[in-house]
């Protein structure tokens, strides 16, 4: 069967070549933006050392918030940010238990629907990597129009349980503490996964909240599940789900077929002067008709008819195992 | 020096009223009788990558034209024209019966 020539390297070039840093930290709060993260005269270290103050003081606040009680209810709009595939494995290695503040999931009829965590650990590999890091989380610039369309279709099966922007997101302080103790167990179980790796942001009306990241098992899509590839290398297991994914996805494309009844030769003169009383001989081959997708020649077919229109009949596909 | 002389071959040339009142020569004449390909179709169709892919020796595909609509004539992947086939000579031969005009026929 013919291949469908996208690699790995070319869709980073994609990602790579449609939104820059900049662009994505915009998707975190406004008051990271403020912190003028950004600018190149900034060396990393630093960057990374003011982030992780900014980071510290919202997880704090955030944490005061939910704390205070299970009547306390933050209406809130949630905001999809970007979307990535990831190893399980990756997950759990790259997790500190200790360090993750982590809260469950629920929409309105408080059913539970997936965990979402702040990890500081994994925030700043993310940071790090927004900046050229090489480490296991290689954070991507927002995805491209074309991959998000992509992978929300991979994904849609979830958002029928997002479809509305707001929720009410409701954690008592035990049970807080309860998730907290079981992020260790969590990440274990999905490190035997491969895992969509998706960011939300949640605002009020006027006021950014923070960002959060929900991990679906990448089992649960099955439509394409057997084609996850396995390897032990991080980034390439990351790189080689995002091209299965987009190459599952971008078979939806349609794209415009020919069929050549035969070629015809005249002299330039002659083509140039065409007019409604141009007669050329026409050459058809005996072998089949060639089936082309952009002048690339895929089969041989004969002619047919069907229903009144045209049809043809593939009798020979071309590199075709 | 007749004017026969002068441009005999002008009179074939199809932009020779252009040559005339520009007075210059037309520059692909050097070109006239180089033999240039033609592609006629049978007809198209538009499907998905994944429906591509799914055939395999004995499937059907219907194409987006009539049994008794015209061929298109292709040019360098442009459309030029459209015919019929018709028998010449004891050749099957395929006769212009409309020319398109830029951007026609895509």
């Amino acid at each position: 069967m013919a291949n469908p020539n996208i690699t790995a390297g070319e869709i980073q070039k994609m990602i790579s070549g449609s939104m820059g840093s900049r662009h994505v930290a915009t998707l975190w709060t406004a008051e990271t933006q403020e912190l003028n993260l950004f600018q190149t005269k900034s060396n990393d270290d630093e960057k990374i050392k003011r982030l992780s103050e900014h980071f510290g003081k919202l997880t704090s606040e955030l944490t005061n918030e939910f704390s205070e009680g299970i009547e306390k209810l933050i209406e809130c709009k949630i905001e999809q940010g970007e979307a990535k595939i990831i190893s399980g494995s990756a997950l759990e290695s790259s997790i500190n238990p200790e360090e993750k503040i982590g809260f469950k999931w629920k929409s309105h009829d408080g059913v539970l629907s997936g965990y979402y965590a702040f990890d500081k650990s994994l925030f700043f590999k993310i940071y790090d990597l927004l900046f050229g890091g090489k480490r296991v989380f290689v954070k991507k610039s927002a995805l491209s129009s074309f991959e998000k369309e992509a992978l929300n279709k991979i994904i849609n099966i979830f958002h029928s349980a997002l479809q509305s922007s707001y929720y009410l997101i409701a954690v008592p302080q035990t049970e807080l503490q309860e998730i907290i103790s079981d992020i260790s167990l969590i990440a274990k179980d999905l490190s035997n996964s491969n895992l969509v790796q998706y960011a939300y942001h949640i605002k009020q009306e006027t006021e950014a909240l923070g960002s959060f990241e929900i991990y679906f098992p990448y089992e649960i899509l099955k439509s394409f599940s057997d084609t996850v590839p396995t390897t032990t290398a991080d980034n390439l297991v990351h790189d080689n789900l995002l091209a299965e994914a987009v190459k599952y996805c971008v078979q939806d494309v349609k794209v415009k077929i020919q069929v050549e009844l035969g070629k015809a030769l005249a002299p330039l003169k002659e083509v140039l002067a065409v007019n409604s009383e141009s007669q050329w001989e026409l050459r058809i081959s005996e072998n089949g008709h060639l089936l082309e997708v952009f002048n690339q020649p895929i089969a041989l077919t004969s002619m047919g008819e069907a229903n009144g229109y045209r049809a043809v009949q593939i009798l020979e596909r071309f590199n075709e195992e | 020096m007749t004017d026969e002389n002068a441009e005999p071959q002008q009179a074939d040339s199809p932009n020779a009223s252009a040559d005339t009142k520009s007075g210059q020569k037309d520059e692909l004449e050097l070109f006239y009788d180089i033999p240039v390909e033609l592609k006629v179709l049978l007809g198209e169709a538009t499907l998905s990558i994944r429906d591509i892919l799914k055939c395999t020796k004995g499937s059907v595909i219907p194409l987006n034209q009539k049994t008794g609509d015209p061929f298109k004539i292709i040019l360098e992947n442009k459309p030029l024209a459209e015919g019929e086939v018709v028998e010449a000579d004891g050749h099957v031969a395929i006769k212009i019966t409309n020319v398109f005009k830029p951007q026609e026929g895509v």
